[in-house]
């Protein structure tokens, strides 16, 4: 896989399960050890200059949790000061990131009390607190309520407004649509696809997406056609008739083509291209 | 950075870590302090029943070398609920964070979390006029401290599955204290150098010696100083080089 990203912008990492999205992020943060190839993190060599690339870089883990015995206060705190800062600093920063994550009031109180979305708050609070060059999120909104996951986006958007390069990793298309500047499709270990969202969009073959549940083939005039568990998505340039002809007892949905639809084309597509 | 700013990065690191995971854990969890020192103060009971005061004694010596290698073995417990289960290690490895720094804090934290036992030890040892704390048996006790952290944050590293992370601990102290002269003479073993082999053997000739409840030859006693002090350097190149802080 190859693609660069410029400095200051949301880059979202898309694609399905086992499309290497955790690994590229595992890398990137110098947690894995590259079997070849070459990375870079804020110019720096991930496996050459380690330490560098990790004095500028912060990281929330896929499944990562805060330490339960902990109050959010403590976590943030005792991660700042891992991180090298004063201790002065550090409870200035994790107050100013608690109230922002909406964790002010639920600051003295065991980690372990709190709800799954305020948990991963904490995580997400510490890491916005750091204040890093680079910054990598590897699904940070995973079993979130609306609430939480808001939270993430809007701590997502104020990252990137502070300079920061904010690496995302979702399942999520629409998240990775409404945040990023620029989208890189995984599939099977490759680059499926490496551009703005819209543009990703763009390369979908048609107009609008119909999508007919059941097997038949009801819809002729389609320029790419994908099977998806028992639903088919055709992709079309012409809506009215397309849908005279689809409509016969099955159920069918019509909607704009969206990134979503270029993750499943790019997952089933064998060598990524579309 | 210059080495003396790594060193003191490392330090620093080591003291926060020790101040979250066992500072803040002993306060919180005291009942996990009560638990870890059950199993000594149970030897401890049993010794005193059957063997009076000398049975006291001999269980007080074997305790300290019992507690001071099961709080360090918890380490791969510790190490591994970080790495496998919440992933806190993954976000130390992205950011500044030392490893060394990390390691050696685990393993201060296992020492403040059976520091209450090991006064309770110290003061009952003291009151029977047992000199069981000469530097001798002071430098015993550290140097099996760090041989065994070392052994601990390294075999941390092959956990894969947090069901084995808390049992493996317990089955190699019984294993480290049993198999080894802890609780019983060297000279009971086919060849009393053979108890030098483990640092908690090597740990129970100098301080059974110290405390008079044995009396060993001098080239014996050397040899598990010597025994002790190898297994400490090895334990912390084992934290330096062997830790999984990156993975291949």
């Amino acid at each position: 896989m190859s693609f660069a990203t410029k400095s200051g912008v949301v880059l979202g990492v898309l694609g399905p399960n086992g499309a290497g999205k955790t690994t590229l992020i595992r890398i990137l943060t110098t947690e894995l050890l590259p079997s070849e190839g070459r990375a870079f993190v804020a110019g720096f060599d991930v496996v050459r200059e380690t330490g560098r690339v990790r004095r500028v870089i912060a990281a929330v883990p896929q499944e990562g949790k805060p330490i339960d015995f902990l109050t959010p206060y403590e976590f943030v705190v005792s991660y700042l000061l891992l991180r090298g800062l004063s201790l002065r600093e550090a409870r200035r920063r994790a107050a100013e990131a608690l109230k922002q994550f909406g964790l002010w009031e639920v600051r003295g109180r065991e980690i372990e009390t709190l709800s799954g979305g305020m948990k991963r708050r904490v995580l997400v609070a510490a890491v916005f607190a750091a204040d890093a060059e680079v910054i990598f999120l590897d699904e940070p909104t995973v079993g979130l309520d609306v609430y939480s996951r808001r939270v993430v986006w809007n701590a997502v958007l104020e990252m990137k407004r502070a300079g920061a390069t904010v690496v995302v990793s979702t399942h999520h298309a629409e998240e990775a649509a409404a945040l990023s500047d620029y989208v890189v499709v995984l599939s099977r270990g490759r680059v499926a696809g490496f551009a703005p969202p819209r543009e990703l969009v763009e390369r979908v073959p048609g107009k609008y997406v119909v999508e007919v549940e059941g097997g038949a083939d009801s819809i002729a005039d389609y320029v790419a056609v994908l099977q998806v568990g028992s639903t088919k998505l055709y992709y079309v340039n012409e809506l009215p008739q397309t849908l005279q002809r689809a409509i016969n007892g099955t159920r069918v949905v019509v909607r704009p083509k969206s990134l979503e639809d270029y993750v499943l084309l790019a997952s089933h597509s064998a060598q990524g291209g579309l | 950075m210059s080495a003396a700013g790594t060193a003191l990065k490392a330090i620093r690191d080591a003291l926060i870590v020790a101040w979250v995971n066992g500072w803040i854990a002993m306060v919180r969890g005291f009942v996990w302090v009560l638990s870890s020192a059950l199993t000594p103060l149970s030897i401890l009971v049993v010794l005193a029943a059957h063997g009076g005061l000398k049975g006291l004694k001999w269980g007080l010596v074997g305790g300290l070398i019992w507690i001071v290698t099961s709080s360090s073995l918890s380490l791969i417990g510790d190490a591994a609920y970080y790495r496998v289960a919440i992933k806190y290690q993954s976000m130390l490895v992205a950011s500044p964070t030392s490893a060394v720094g990390y390691a050696i804090g685990l393993a201060l934290s296992a020492l403040i979390f059976a520091l209450p036992a090991l006064l309770a030890h110290i003061i009952l040892l003291a009151l029977l006029d047992v000199p069981a704390l000469t530097l001798e048996s002071l430098y015993a006790l550290a140097t099996l401290w760090l041989a065994t952290a070392g052994m601990a944050f390294a075999a941390s590293g092959l956990v894969r599955h947090m069901k084995y992370a808390w049992s493996v601990p317990s089955i190699l102290s019984a294993v480290m204290v049993v198999c080894a002269p802890v609780y019983y003479p060297a000279t009971l073993m086919p060849s009393p150098y053979l108890g030098v082999l483990l640092p908690t053997g090597a740990a129970g000739i100098v301080l059974q010696h110290s405390a008079r409840l044995a009396t060993y030859s001098a080239p014996l006693l050397l040899a598990a100083l010597l025994s002790l002090t190898a297994q400490s350097i090895v334990g912390l190149y084992c934290t330096a080089r062997l830790a999984r802080w990156r993975e291949r």
